[in-house]
């Protein structure tokens, strides 16, 4: 009787395994080394359809450079760049030679590592930032790398675990030189340990104060829980007045990390005047959204916000369009700045107003500045039909922060120099890409835009140009 | 009054959703004896395969619908019965449940392979966005389908049950086979029927919900989770009562939201609310009969002299101080994690490989041991482990309480409820695990003697579990071990010995969860830090399944089943590529080793014995005494 059942497990697990290996046979994937080397041919790291690639106007860069030069001689001189991109600053190389100054440096290369969520529970959540990191380090080093040594990106799976993310940080300080445009939703895990080593730590954006808090971490977009914007709530209070404000709702998902930021958002909105007639957490897996609109509906609210993930909203717009319920002011915050958002919400979508810190262009809106069009540009070339997205944009200005710090410190590179460097940016926009963040002192930008949904695509409605600057931050309350 | 319709209508659809799950969960259940826990993973890969037709290759809904209902479906689930739920017949509730959870995280796997995670997927529902006016709301035609379906399906079965001779075959199958197939029927074919059936009814409850929630491989896998409350209700027998738990259900839900305003702590009560109901159900379930004696598993393990034991774990500390020597500190702490998630396997070996009780909760017990180290352990100091073993075990005993008169698959499915329970109203809650959902874990720091090192604490793992382990096996050759096995093996006569199943379950509970409550500690010491998302119901899925891949009766097969997650979650991080790949090896290793309770360290064992020298014979001295003369001191035979 074992023998036959064993025979009929064996039977059953080889069946299973087959189907498991042809599954897996189907997601062939690039080597590591050619999209390094943006020699990217053929299908991509994903099955998404590609959003346009090609940008029109766009001057490609003179060749690519592949990702680790020879070593100790002088590297080719950097190709052109499209009009209006700033280039990678030159540096020449230490007289004598470059030499292995620190860890994760040699002679022709620096590691950077990205520690980012990429698999687990919700799979490929920040995987935009391998991807924007890929594409950066292709594009400095087709501008001749930095002070002669190209960057080597080591991309780090962080699985959406505190844990996963400690033990990233505790590689990337054995084995690079610096952490570079990482995003994990549990970055709190090696925030302690990546302040033990002494790592720079040149996140996208942090999630947790205590990655924010350690020393070593100097993010493309700090984000801090001890201060909030109160532009965009101010925006609306003077363009529609009372008859909005003093009608709002709030929702948000049943997460902590939602909670929190609900929670400071209702304090701050409240200390300026504004007033919440319903307040009502979400759950990941609501069945039907229908009575949380007509609670709202039968209220009166004309004020809506939320905090949560864009599929959610899609859902809670849906069946507002269902129940004909049309709010004068839908505001949401960046994560409806997606594609995905787009093309799930459709016609329910439309009139939403998102804001957003960063400029438009990642979905192909107009005018796009010229370094949009370069992360573009260069992710399409590097990761054809990878999706760029506001994380890879965080991720890439993240790139070009290091780069700059890293170019100032000159051939001589040390991670105390880097430091040094980082502490000195105070007006820190990505070449354009997002509005002015205070690198140096971690602090966040106050200045702000509003896109509008119009036909299914984002439109700016304010300011006409630039961002709006008018209001500081203000001290923030859970 | 337009209010209160309104949300009548709201719960009505939601209600016919859930009942349409439920009952094929009563119908596979009726007519196997098996509780299919991967009923919603089916659901979710038709609602998958449905959206590829309909969205990806632009067929007709019409065609789609008819392709997956009634032929992909069907047909799956007669592969199901025929390639693996056959193979469960005899075996214990234990057994089946593992498989049928095997074969749910097999299919999340299966999913995020063919179905890309990162893409937005929506699954339009039906005749959208019109719909009819009523009462002042608009209410879809899907949601009127909905509901008609609902209505159809349960026409339908009720139909087939009772007036077909095939129904009647149905129920008669999981009665009696033989006497099925003496009266000429053939109860094989019944059988794939009726798996047929309940996977159709997965496939229709998938894509009537798929349009409403997200196009989300876990979301609705696990939703159906709220659909077993009404399956309860129904006692897993009776579809009237199973469809009027489901539209209970969904009116509560409505009603709760429309005119109960929850705040503070209350907050989660709300997302809580199907599990309190199938909390609820299954308290409210008779008491049911104790099962009578049944074949015990073939050949087990020997059970291990303490000198062997100590030995063994000796070359364990031996190898982990040699190893950790070698590797640099990423390394050191990934390996780590093995002997971490083998502590928390050893504390299941005494609830479910001695005792053979399914707990679904291990890592809810380890997540409140974390919590308690977080908060009592200040500086690694060991109130916090003493912290950790006393909050675990003391809610340990209150889930095994009101669970004492619960049996088998009850049991089970009430530690599914109360791991969810956790999940939503403590774990989220920030008074828990502070306003962004993570805390500080310190490390153990034990006489003056600092662990923070890497290299010091995967030692301090090694140690640990040699100590854990050399409780289990103390157990096991104790009396409260042997009053274990009897439990396992025959109630009946344990309570005709005068055997207190109330206590032994009880104390195993308690020890169980105590045991974990400490590995959960550990467990966030070796990270750092740790939060609710650490430890959801979910996680507990592959610990468990892993444990009995590696062997759930011993203490090799726990340190098997957490070096084996350790290193596909390594994996995992090195080729992200790959990520439902790891779901479909846990669960299909658990597939296959499922039916065998002593997993893979049996069989290496016996390898290995193959190969060393034969020792010297001996009387079986590592087999316990007859089971009755532990009781009543009378020499009898045992089982």
């Amino acid at each position: 009787m074992p023998q036959r059942r064993t025979r009929l497990s064996l039977r059953t697990a080889a069946f299973l395994g087959a189907v498991a290996l042809i599954a897996t046979a189907c997601g062939a994937r690039l080597t590591a080394e050619q999209r390094a080397a943006g020699i990217g041919a053929g299908r991509g790291g994903n099955a998404v359809s590609a959003n346009p690639g090609e940008v029109p106007g766009a001057q490609p860069s003179g060749g690519v450079f592949p990702s680790v030069g020879p070593s100790g001689g002088v590297l080719p001189p950097g190709g052109a760049v499209p009009p209006g991109v700033t280039p990678v600053q030159r540096c020449e190389p230490s007289a004598g030679g470059n030499k292995a100054t620190d860890v994760g440096v040699t002679p022709s290369q620096i590691t950077v590592a990205v520690a980012s969520d990429v698999s687990g529970v919700q799979s490929g959540l920040f995987k935009s930032t391998h991807q924007a990191m890929q594409a950066l380090s292709a594009f400095v080093n087709s501008q001749g790398g930095i002070c002669g040594r190209a960057m080597k990106p080591l991309l780090l799976d962080t699985r959406i675990d505190a844990g996963a993310n400690r033990n990233a940080v505790l590689e990337a300080c054995q084995k690079a030189f610096a952490l570079v445009g990482s995003m994990s939703a549990l970055d709190n895990g090696g925030a302690q340990a990546g302040q033990d080593c002494g790592i720079p730590d040149i996140s996208a954006i942090t999630v947790n104060a205590a990655r924010t808090n350690a020393t070593n971490n100097y993010p493309a977009y700090p984000v801090r829980n001890d201060k909030y914007m109160i532009g965009p709530e101010q925006y609306i209070k003077q363009t529609y007045g009372p008859a909005v404000y003093k009608h709002a709702a709030a929702l948000w998902l049943n997460v902590a990390v939602s909670k929190n930021s609900m929670a400071q958002r209702i304090n701050a909105l409240e200390s300026i005047g504004y007033h919440f007639d319903y307040r009502q957490q979400l759950n990941v897996s609501e069945p039907n959204y229908n009575p949380f609109v007509l609670d709202m509906k039968d209220l009166g609210i004309e004020y809506v916000n939320f905090v949560g993930d864009y599929r959610t909203l899609v859902k809670i717009q849906d069946a507002m369009r269902q129940q004909k319920w049309f709010p004068k002011v839908r505001d949401w915050d960046s994560v409806a700045y997606s594609s995905g958002y787009l093309s799930l919400g459709g016609p329910s979508v439309e009139g939403s107003l998102v804001f957003l810190n960063n400029a438009l262009g990642i979905y192909g809106e107009e005018p796009s500045s010229p370094e949009m069009m370069l992360y573009r540009q260069w992710l399409a070339r590097v990761q054809p039909g990878a999706k760029p997205d506001y994380f890879g944009l965080y991720a890439w200005s993240a790139g070009r922060l290091f780069a700059q710090a890293a170019t100032s410190a000159g051939p001589d590179l040390t991670r105390k120099k880097v430091f040094e460097e980082l502490k000195k940016i105070h007006q820190w926009t990505g070449f354009g890409l997002h509005a002015a963040h205070d690198t140096g002192l971690k602090t966040p930008t106050n200045c702000f835009l509003y896109a509008i949904v119009k036909n299914n695509k984002f439109s700016r409605l304010t300011p006409a140009s630039g961002w709006d600057c008018r209001f500081p931050l203000i001290p923030a309350r859970a | 009054m337009g209010e209160f319709l309104s949300f009548t209508i709201a719960g009505i659809v939601t209600g016919s959703v859930y009942s349409v799950a439920a009952t094929g969960l009563v119908v596979t259940y009726t007519t196997s004896g098996i509780f299919n826990i991967a009923h919603g993973g089916i659901g979710m890969l038709m609602a998958f395969l449905y959206w590829q037709l309909r969205v990806g290759w632009h067929w007709p809904a019409p065609l789609a619908m008819i392709l997956v209902v009634f032929v992909l479906a069907p047909l799956f689930g007669a592969g199901l019965e025929r390639g693996v739920i056959r193979g469960l017949r005899g075996a214990s509730v234990a057994t089946s449940l593992v498989i049928t959870v095997a074969i749910m995280v097999f299919l999340v796997g299966v999913a995020n392979i063919l179905w890309d995670p990162t893409v937005a997927r929506e699954l339009p529902g039906f005749f959208e966005p019109s719909g009819v006016q009523l009462g002042g709301i608009l209410v879809t035609w899907h949601e009127i389908i909905t509901v008609l379906a609902g209505g159809v399906v349960a026409a339908f079965l009720y139909a087939l049950l009772s007036r077909t001779r095939v129904g009647i075959a149905m129920r008669a199958v999981v009665d009696d086979r033989n006497l099925l197939a003496m009266n000429g029927a053939q109860p094989n074919r019944v059988s794939m029927l009726s798996w047929a059936i309940g996977a159709s009814l997965a496939s229709i409850a998938g894509i009537l919900l798929a349009p409403v929630l997200q196009m989300n491989v876990l979301i609705l896998t696990l939703l159906v989770v709220n659909a077993y409350a009404a399956a309860m209700v129904g006692r897993l027998s009776s579809l009237p009562m199973t469809f009027v738990g489901g539209f209970t259900l969904g009116l509560i839900e409505a009603y709760v939201i429309g005119y109960i305003n929850l705040s503070g702590p209350l907050l989660g009560l709300r997302e809580a609310l199907p599990t309190l109901f199938l909390f609820v159900a299954l308290l409210t379930l008779p008491e049911a009969r104790l099962r009578t004696a049944r074949l015990a598993g073939a050949v087990g393990p020997r059970l291990p002299t303490y000198r062997k034991a100590f030995a063994g774990f000796g070359v364990l500390i031996a190898v982990t101080v040699i190893v950790s020597g070698m590797l640099q500190p990423a390394d050191i702490s990934r390996t780590a994690l093995g002997l971490a998630y083998g502590l928390i396997m050893l504390s299941l070996i005494p609830l479910v490989g001695f005792a053979g009780q399914v707990s679904l909760c291990q890592m809810t017990f380890a997540g409140l041991g974390a919590f308690a180290m977080a908060r009592m352990g200040a500086d690694g100091n060991l109130i916090g482990i003493v912290a950790a073993l006393v909050l675990a075990g003391a809610v340990g005993a209150i889930v095994a309480l009101p669970s004492l008169r619960l049996q088998g698959l009850y049991l089970a499915l009430s530690t599914m409820a109360f791991a969810v329970l956790m999940d939503k109203m403590v774990f989220s809650n920030e008074h828990v695990f502070g306003n962004l959902g993570a805390l500080n874990i310190p490390r153990l720091d034990l006489l003056g003697v600092s662990f923070d090192g890497e290299r010091a604490y995967m030692i301090l793992l090694s140690i640990m579990f040699g100590v854990f382990g050399t409780i289990v096996i103390a157990i096991r050759r104790g009396r409260f071990g042997r009053r274990l096995a009897a439990m396992r093996d025959s109630q009946v006569a344990c309570a005709t010995l005068g055997l207190s199943l109330a206590r032994t379950k009880l104390t195993v509970f308690m020890i169980s969860a105590a045991m974990a409550g400490v590995a959960g500690a550990l467990y966030g010491g070796l990270a750092g830090s740790a939060g609710g998302v650490d430890f959801l119901m979910f996680q507990s899925l592959p610990v468990i399944l892993l444990a009995v891949v590696g062997g759930i009766t011993t203490v090799f097969g726990s340190l098997i089943g957490g070096v084996l997650y350790a290193l596909l979650l390594y994996m995992q991080s090195k080729f992200p590529a790959l990520n439902g790949l790891v779901f479909m090896i846990v669960g299909a290793g658990a597939l296959s080793l499922g039916r065998n309770p002593n997993g893979l360290s049996f069989f290496i064992t016996q390898q290995v014995r193959r190969v060393l020298p034969k020792e010297p014979a001996n009387p079986p001295a590592a087999a316990p005494p007859p089971i009755m003369e532990e009781v009543s001191g009378i020499a009898a035979t045992a089982g």
